[in-house]
């Protein structure tokens, strides 16, 4: 087992956070050493899904936050996210993306999670003592 | 976030930095802003462009929407990086007509 080393976050309910966190990943990963593509990739991933928890009032109190921990542990990136708001689920998240239709005919909206499935080699959900808790796992690119 | 230039008969749309989650209002705000009203011909120059989530893609699809109801057409230059990837995956390097460069993009709206 190789050592453990975690970044954490705890953001406001506010879009502003995202690019606030970006800046900050994009730093530690450089010093530690991340794979560029976990940095482009864990960016990605949660401002799609900050944006969807936020933008969907998925935080009824102003003053709920989301806690983040990004951990860097055996050649994986772990990435874990909790907050207390309504119970969401966002992995069943009816809508498909449409990504074959021409311009006239694409639907709009969907990619979001889309993203999130197909760059993570695993992600999860469960709710647990009133706690949205998402669970993700980055792989180290194939060399 | 945004620049607009004229070309021969086309507008050019450089957008630079990051388009996320949290800026992707003002981005669709500032496009409204930017674009006359009687544009048909629309390039994306996004070689300043840094990082674009879905948000940001959502803005880019309406526009290309709005255009080809009147019969305009968008089209984009100089996307390299993990911005490429990002319309590579979401399958719109496949809609959205896309150049190497600015020259190659003029030379097809022509």
């Amino acid at each position: 087992m190789t050592e453990q080393k975690k970044l954490g976050f705890i953001l406001k309910n506010e879009l502003s956070e995202i690019p606030r966190i970006a800046e900050a990943i994009t730093q530690h990963g450089r010093i530690d050493n991340w794979p560029s593509i976990w940095i482009s990739n864990a960016n990605l991933i949660l401002d799609e899904l900050i944006t969807n928890i936020i933008s969907y009032g998925k935080l009824t109190d102003p003053n709920d936050t989301i806690h983040i921990d990004l951990i860097n542990e055996d050649n994986q990136l772990v990435i874990i996210m909790e907050d207390r708001g309504v119970e969401f689920n966002p992995f069943e998240e009816v809508i498909e993306p449409d990504l074959d239709s021409d311009i006239g005919d694409r639907l709009i909206g969907g990619l979001g999670v889309y993203f999130v499935k197909i760059l993570t080699s695993e992600y999860s959900y469960e709710r647990i003592d009133n706690t949205n808790r998402i669970h993700l796992i980055l792989d180290s690119p194939e060399e | 976030m945004l620049e607009l230039e004229q070309e021969q008969n086309a507008y050019i749309l450089k957008v630079s930095g990051r388009i996320d989650g949290s800026n992707a209002a003002e981005f669709q705000s500032k496009i409204q802003d930017s674009i006359p009203q009687e544009a048909s011909t629309v390039i994306l120059d996004l070689n300043d462009l840094d990082y674009i989530s879905s948000a940001g893609l959502r803005v880019i699809l309406l526009l290309a929407k709005n255009l080809k109801g009147k019969k305009g057409k968008l089209s984009m230059c100089s996307v390299s990086g993990p911005v490429k990837d990002v319309f590579t995956i979401s399958g719109f390097s496949a809609i959205i007509p896309t150049y190497d460069n600015r020259e190659s993009a003029l030379s097809a709206s022509d």
